[in-house]
């Protein structure tokens, strides 16, 4: 229980990530052009802000490596409008035309892929024809976006988890055949890259539902649409950039870290948050987290389900979050002397996809080519020595497999399947020297470390979702939710976390902060 | 005895959003009936037939939209449509001519408007509102300040805004006015003290922001190269419309519609009464008031009341598409793109917005006549210009383009006949209906029936892009628009959630083309990154 200080503000808001810097930022602004007194904190559980997002330095090689959320496409609006406010420098994946990419399938074998023409492999047609069934099913979640409950069949897909969604496919393709067997382990691995679990965890019109807040499944999975692709935009300074200007555009004092709230207690009058060491009482409560409360450690008291006159609300909020779960990834970045695997042939892009059936030998999921080239850089920052970065990830079951091996076990598996993907030792041979105080591998797996219980986005599981309207952005007496996962557009992506916290202390400062 | 005709759904109004609608009921495998007073379906997609053959496509009305419009993308490549992008080369100049002449050129890949630092400060402050008011897509009027911002025009909102900026002198503020007029011009065929402050900014944050509304390669990036037609000539083969497909009534007048406790009757005049479970209205909201519609139920018939009360506020913009073509693109020679904004007086110069509508360069199929500027008489310079007659607006329109694109405009037309054309010369050729246009007060004043605007009143249901979340007032708020009454009429009847094996939803994927999504230029918000 609080014990210590107590402190009164109007607002308090939990969780320094972004959806939390961003509800505090709009607060800031708004009393900074006079049009809102309210008073607030943000108490963050960990040592650091940012939560998802963490640019992690690899020393002497290269500064500015994205270990949490790094990518989004200029349809991310929030996201950009920060780039223009802030001044941040961008980056972009690395695409050009006529080059190839590779595709390790299930049993080794490796596909090229043309990337100026998708059925350049066998199936190729097929996977065109797959995407533009889901994007079809995506259409009519995405015309009723805020009630993908009410969308066409939502009872049958959300019975269905991605993997029924497979076996059934027969019934939507235009042959009436089984999904081709190349589609199936692309679409897996897509699965896989883009929510870091198993498709037979996921609700099917879940990740509808993610397709339609993110625009289609194809601008979620597929890199070639450029800067209209999810992946198709970073920051050349890394994520932490714009956490970073976030917090230097706040008023000092305003955030607290190592604060981890235990507890919101909510009556007629007001809230009272108690972390290990204090208590704040308020007016409303911001709690700008992942969508796990039990496992965030936060006690409401009284139970959501139970706080006075917002019983329903209260108890849809508790179905979904006792409910969702979170992937795991192993993200990471090979550094290598040269980029050598755009000179591989006729020339390759780096994407790579994989679904080895011998997780226990081939872990890779995805790789993509992460050179450091940004078109416009600072002058004021050093140029990384190094910076020629493949990231790559093992996710889902692979990475609950290999988490409990060694860091130099992942990197050799990564670097002996790349070599295997590319025909070449340059893999294993060109990677820098990586010692512990220069490491040429560098990972990390947000699992088990500080209150996020995976990533990169709390899932749902089949039979969830259907039934609850509108719940995780729901506020609940004076208890209002932001985190990525509840928003209208770009859920679970760095864009959606923005948006939130903006929702979210509109809504504080729209109702009224006492 | 009358004759019956019995069927799931009938979808009275037959542009975009009744297609959708009948569409997404196909998919669902309900039968539909379609009911249009119009001759043709998709109305509002007018392709010129007289220039087809020797210009090719030239859309007079319905005609650009964006990649990251989803829906579109998804009929482009479900239908096998191609499309052409908007000629932008980021290496030539486009040009403002202002009110007293002056030619103001900005460079390609920047959007630089006049009045420089005021109209960036002013875009960001619109992007910022826009992020605001949508982060609640369906309810606009409880966004934060919205009785304030929806007290307001966008005319006398921006001269407030004005009276906040220390820089703001006279010359300055006339230029941003210029600037803001002549992008909403492009935008809604409506001057600034048309439209309410609040709905413009949240018909810009279901764009995305207002930045991607206005810029070329926003909402402007790319056309069906054959034509906005062959989107409604791919539906109705599609669906098999009016033969192994829907039934379609055309040309019709719809009597009397009968909405009852046990389902809705449709009388069309000389033709069998339908009798329907569910019936979508997807004519525009200005044609609601017109529907002879009767309920059953007072309480139904209230709501529908408080529908039509926001219906009769909604109006519309004013375009004259006119289409000029020549022997060559000469104004890249010059440097320029044909990419124009005008404030001159109207009677001083009649166009609004420019964009070039040629071909691309090196097309295989490129027609005779492939290099084309189209020309857009907007708002109040349509309404000047639709009176006069058609070769004062020729001439009237050739000329300024002389002044702005160079002497070689006249010597460059071509000389058959064939270098102009414009919307008015065209049956169906409508020069109203651009875009949706709200004014002031109307949105928290009638909020609660906005908010339900998509909502059924009973068995009856409506779409119209107006109530759109995403891209209001488009081609892609349209479509959604549809979908959503099919979707939710189609819910209603409880369809059988299994789809058929090898029925309407495989079909719609059978042809899916290799095609790629374009790697477009997007409006680069960070355009402005390095400023500070
Ligand atoms: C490996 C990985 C890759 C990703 N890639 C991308 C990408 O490429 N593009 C993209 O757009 N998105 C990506 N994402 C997702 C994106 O990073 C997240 O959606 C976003 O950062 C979430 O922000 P948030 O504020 O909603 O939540 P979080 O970042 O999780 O922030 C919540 C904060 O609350 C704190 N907290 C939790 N409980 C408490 C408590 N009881 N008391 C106090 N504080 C508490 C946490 O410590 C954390 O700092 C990725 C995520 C991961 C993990
Ligand atoms: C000159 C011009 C240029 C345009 N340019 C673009 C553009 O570049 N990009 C873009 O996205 N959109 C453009 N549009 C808008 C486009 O037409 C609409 O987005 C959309 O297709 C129609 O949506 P709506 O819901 O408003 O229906 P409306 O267009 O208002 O009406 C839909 C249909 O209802 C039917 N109807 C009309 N009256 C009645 C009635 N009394 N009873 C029953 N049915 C009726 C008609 O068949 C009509 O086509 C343009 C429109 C015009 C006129």
């Amino acid at each position: 229980m609080g014990r210590g200080r107590v402190e009164q503000v109007d607002v308090v808001i939990v969780g320094g990530g972004l959806s939390g810097l961003a509800a505090a930022d709009l607060l800031h602004q708004r009393s900074l052009a006079g049009r809102s007194s309210a008073s607030f904190v943000v108490l963050e559980a960990g040592d650091r802000l940012g939560g998802r997002v963490l640019t992690a330095e690899a020393p002497g090689h290269f500064g500015w490596l994205d270990m949490g959320g790094a990518f989004f496409a200029v349809t991310q609006h929030h996201v950009m409008r920060m780039v223009d406010r802030f001044g941040l420098v961008i980056d972009q994946t690395y695409l050009p035309q006529g080059k190839s990419w590779r595709f390790q399938l299930e049993s080794g074998e490796v596909l090229e892929l043309r990337s100026d023409d998708p059925t350049s492999y066998p199936g190729g047609l097929h996977t065109l024809e797959a995407l533009a069934v889901l994007d079809r099913l995506t259409c009519h979640v995405r015309s009723s976006l805020t009630e993908p409950e009410v969308s066409l069949r939502a009872e049958l897909f959300d019975q269905w988890s991605v993997a029924d969604f497979i076996a059934n496919y027969a019934m939507f393709s235009p042959q009436g055949e089984p999904m081709h067997d190349h589609t199936r382990q692309a679409f897996t691995v897509s699965v896989r890259s883009g929510f870091s679990a198993e498709p037979h965890q996921i609700s099917f019109l879940y990740l509808l539902h993610y397709a339609a807040r993110t625009g289609s499944y194809a601008m979620l999975a597929d890199i070639l649409g450029g800067p209209l692709s999810a992946e198709g935009t970073r920051l050349a300074y890394g994520a932490g950039d714009l956490v970073a200007a976030l917090h230097g555009a706040l008023p000092r004092g305003a955030v607290r870290m190592g604060e981890a709230v235990q507890r919101i207690t909510q009556g007629k009058e007001g809230c009272t948050v108690t972390t290990r060491d204090g208590t704040y009482t308020c007016g409303r409560v911001i709690v700008a987290t992942a969508p796990r409360d039990a496992s965030q450690g936060i006690v409401f008291d009284p139970p959501l389900a139970a706080t006075p006159g917002a019983e329903p609300a209260g108890a849809r909020r508790e179905t979904l979050t006792g409910a969702a779960f979170m992937g795991r990834t192993i993200k990471g970045f090979l550094l290598y002397r040269t980029p050598w695997w755009r000179d591989v042939g006729d020339g390759h892009t780096g994407n790579t996809m994989a679904t080895h059936a011998d997780i226990d030998r081939f872990p890779l999921d995805w790789a993509l080519d992460h050179v450091w080239d940004p078109p416009e850089p600072d002058p004021a920052r050093p140029v990384p020595p190094h910076p020629n970065a493949l990231m790559t990830f093992i996710v889902g079951e692979a990475a609950n497999r290999w988490a409990g091996r060694s860091r130099e076990e992942r990197r050799d598996a990564l670097c002996r399947q790349l070599a295997d993907i590319y025909g070449t030792r340059a893999a294993i041979d060109e990677l820098l020297p990586d010692t512990p105080a220069q490491p040429s591998y560098l990972e990390h797996d947000f699992h088990g470390v500080g209150r996020f219980g995976g990533c990169p986005s709390a899932l749902l599981p089949p039979q969830v979702f259907a039934g609850v309207p509108g719940a995780l952005a729901a506020p609940v007496g004076r208890v209002h939710f932001a985190g990525s996962e509840s928003a209208v557009q770009w859920a679970g992506y760095m864009n959606g976390a923005l948006q939130s916290g903006q929702r979210a202390a509109a809504e504080v400062l729209t109702q009224g902060v006492r | 005895m009358m004759d019956v005709v019995d069927v799931d759904v009938v979808v009275i109004g037959g542009g975009v959003p009744g297609l959708a609608a009948v569409q997404a009921l196909a998919l669902a495998e309900r039968s539909v009936l379609l009911v249009t007073e119009e001759l043709v379906l998709g109305e509002e997609c007018v392709t010129a037939e007289a220039w087809q053959a020797s210009h090719g496509a030239v859309d007079l009305g319905l005609t650009y939209w964006s990649p990251a419009q989803n829906y579109a993308f998804q009929e482009l490549v479900e239908k096998q449509l191609e499309l052409v992008e908007t000629q932008l080369p980021s290496d030539k100049e486009w040009v403002f001519e202002l009110r007293d002449g002056t030619l103001h050129h900005s460079p390609g890949e920047k959007e630089v408007f006049p009045g420089g630092e005021l109209a960036d400060r002013l875009i960001d402050e619109l992007d910022d509102l826009s992020l605001l008011v949508g982060l609640d897509p369906r309810r606009p009027h409880r966004a934060l300040d919205a009785a304030e911002l929806d007290a307001h025009t966008v005319a006398s909102w921006v001269e407030a805004w004005f009276d906040r900026q220390p820089d703001a002198d006279a010359v300055r503020r006339d230029l941003v006015r210029q600037s803001l007029a002549a992008g909403l011009r492009a935008v809604f065929g409506a001057e600034l003290h048309e439209i309410g402050m609040l709905y413009l900014l949240h018909y810009g944050a279901s764009a995305g922001t207002f930045g991607w509304l206005v810029v070329p390669v926003g909402a402007f990036a790319v056309r069906f190269r054959d034509g906005a037609r062959s989107l409604v000539g791919a539906f109705e083969a599609a669906l098999g419309l009016g033969t192994h497909g829907p039934p379609v009534w055309r040309g019709v007048q719809v009597e009397a519609v009968r909405h009852l406790s046990t389902g809705v009757e449709v009388q069309v005049r000389g033709l069998p009464l339908v009798r329907a479970q569910r019936a979508i209205v997807a004519g525009p909201p200005a044609s609601w008031p017109d529907l002879p519609i009767t309920f059953d139920d007072p309480a139904l018939a209230s709501q529908w009341a408080a529908r039509l009360a926001l219906a009769r506020e909604v109006r519309h913009g004013r375009c004259i598409r006119a289409f000029v073509s020549f022997r060559s693109p000469f104004w890249l020679e010059a440097g320029l793109q044909a990419t124009v904004l005008a404030t001159r007086e109207p009677a001083a110069g009649p166009i609004a917005w420019t964009l070039d509508h040629s071909w691309p360069e090196g097309h295989p199929q490129a027609p005779s006549h492939p290099y084309v500027v189209a020309c857009n008489l907007s708002g109040a310079y349509a309404d000047h210009w639709r009176v006069r007659t058609r070769a004062d607006r020729r001439e009237a329109v050739i000329a300024q383009l002389e002044r702005i694109l160079g002497p070689r405009t006249r010597q460059e037309l071509v000389d058959d006949g064939l270098d102009y054309l414009e919307n008015l010369d065209q049956p169906g050729g409508s020069i109203v209906g651009t875009a949706p246009v709200i004014g002031a007060g109307v949105l928290t004043r009638l909020g609660s029936a906005f908010e339900l605007l998509g909502d059924e009143v009973g068995r009856l249901g409506v779409a119209s892009r107006v109530l759109a979340e995403q891209w209001s007032g488009t081609l892609e708020g349209a479509l959604h628009a549809g979908d959503r009454a099919g979707t939710r009429a189609a819910r209603a009847l409880d369809t059988p959630l299994l789809p058929t094996p090898g029925g309407p939803v495989a079909q719609a994927a059978a042809g899916a083309m290799p095609l790629r999504r374009p790697v477009v230029r997007c409006p680069a918000r960070g355009r402005r990154s390095r400023r500070s």
